[in-house]
């Protein structure tokens, strides 16, 4: 069915999440003058430390709620139609990496921000349609992406100005 | 055997997924760069022309990684995929109709885990930018827009000079007002920070 083939294409490990890293390090370089640059790469900055703070919540509640993959709990009442993962269902760990890029570029771009926001819940989509996820684990790892991304965003206005000072010391080397 | 076949599965894994990475990334900056027009970044002296260049790169990348199992022998899904498993299968070229699940492996038999997907995303990114960098020396002298008497610095100067000009401005730039601009940029620190709140606490 093409739907399927479509899914499993949308829903493979190696897509989105390099479809989302591409425009995040595309968009340390976009920007017609410093102060747009700047924004951009600050939300480089927010994408990048939210997606390691995201993976260490996921890693916590892993370890406290070890919810079994919809393939194992329903049987053959469903139909698999990608590999059998081993890991925890919940949180899904994929969308909680793709959402905190997508709100990260949204606080600094909104247009391009939704773009992803909605590539994001195709994705989403995508993994619960190919039997890897149930709905709740793809909505919990969107929050905890959402929640990481704007905390990020906080703590680096709390750190003002050592991000942009950051970003100063690397303009320097001819990277920023 | 089973290792040995794992083994060289993730190998291809690994290889197929570099050139998919470095093809993307090269073709997102390539994107990227017209847009803010870094010509010491861009491939071909031309904007359109690097814009064009960098979307086929990313079609490139994909292209080449979705179809590779049609001509190449792998541990391809082989329509064990239907079933979910990704175990036991044959080593061969895949079907068309098996392609969408063909690169679907688990980690556990060959595929490749999330940090790699991550490390060989960041490896493959900095290549990306080397080589636009090197090769846009030729590309600035081609199109000669080469200024080093301009006192933009960062990636601001990649617009008129190629980057190893723009490092060496960077850093005599960075060199002479370094302290200073951090010291502006620690009085615009807005009052709630943490800064400007250790600044207050040391003035009372």
């Amino acid at each position: 069915m093409m739907v399927d083939h479509l899914a499993r294409v949308i829903a493979s490990d190696y897509l989105m999440p390099l479809a989302f890293s591409a425009v995040m390090f595309a968009t340390w370089f976009v920007g017609s003058d410093i102060g747009e640059r700047r924004r951009f790469q600050r939300s480089t900055l927010i994408g990048a430390t939210a997606i390691g703070v995201s993976n260490f919540v996921v890693d916590l509640i892993d370890t406290s709620i070890n919810r079994p993959r919809p393939f194992v709990e329903l049987g053959d009442s469903m139909q698999l139609i990608f590999y059998r993962s081993t890991d925890p269902s919940f949180p899904a760990n994929p969308m909680v990496v793709v959402f905190s890029v997508a709100m990260a570029v949204w606080l600094a771009n909104r247009r391009l921000g939704w773009a992803l926001m909605i590539a994001a819940s195709l994705y989403a989509l995508s993994r619960v349609y190919v039997g890897t996820f149930y709905p709740t684990d793809v909505i919990g790892g969107a929050v905890i992406g959402i929640v990481a991304a704007l905390c990020c965003w906080f703590l680096l206005e709390l750190l003002r100005p050592l991000p942009e000072i950051l970003l100063r010391l690397l303009r320097g080397f001819g990277v920023a | 055997m089973m290792t040995e076949q794992i083994e060289s599965a993730s190998a291809l894994m690994v290889r197929d997924y570099l050139i998919l990475a470095f093809l993307v990334s090269l073709g997102a900056l390539q994107i990227a760069v017209s847009i803010s027009g870094l010509r010491g970044l861009w491939l071909v002296p031309h904007r359109v022309a690097t814009r064009t260049l960098g979307v086929l790169l990313v079609i490139l990348g994909i292209g080449f990684y979705v179809f590779a199992p049609l001509w190449m022998e792998g541990p391809w899904a082989a329509g064990t995929v239907i079933d979910g498993t990704s175990e036991g299968r044959e080593w061969g070229l895949a079907a068309s109709s098996e392609i969408s699940g063909a690169r679907n492996l688990n980690d556990i038999h060959g595929g490749m885990a999330g940090t790699a997907y991550a490390g060989f995303f960041i490896f493959s990114a900095v290549l990306a930018t080397l080589f636009s960098a090197a090769v846009g020396i030729f590309t600035v002298r081609l199109s000669a827009t080469d200024s080093a008497g301009d006192d933009s610095d960062g990636l601001d100067a990649m617009k008129e000079s190629h980057a190893f000009s723009a490092l060496t401005r960077s850093l005599r730039v960075l060199w002479r007002d370094g302290t200073d601009d951090a010291r502006r940029e620690l009085r615009a620190a807005p009052r709630w920070s943490i800064a400007a709140q250790i600044e207050r606490i040391r003035r009372n």
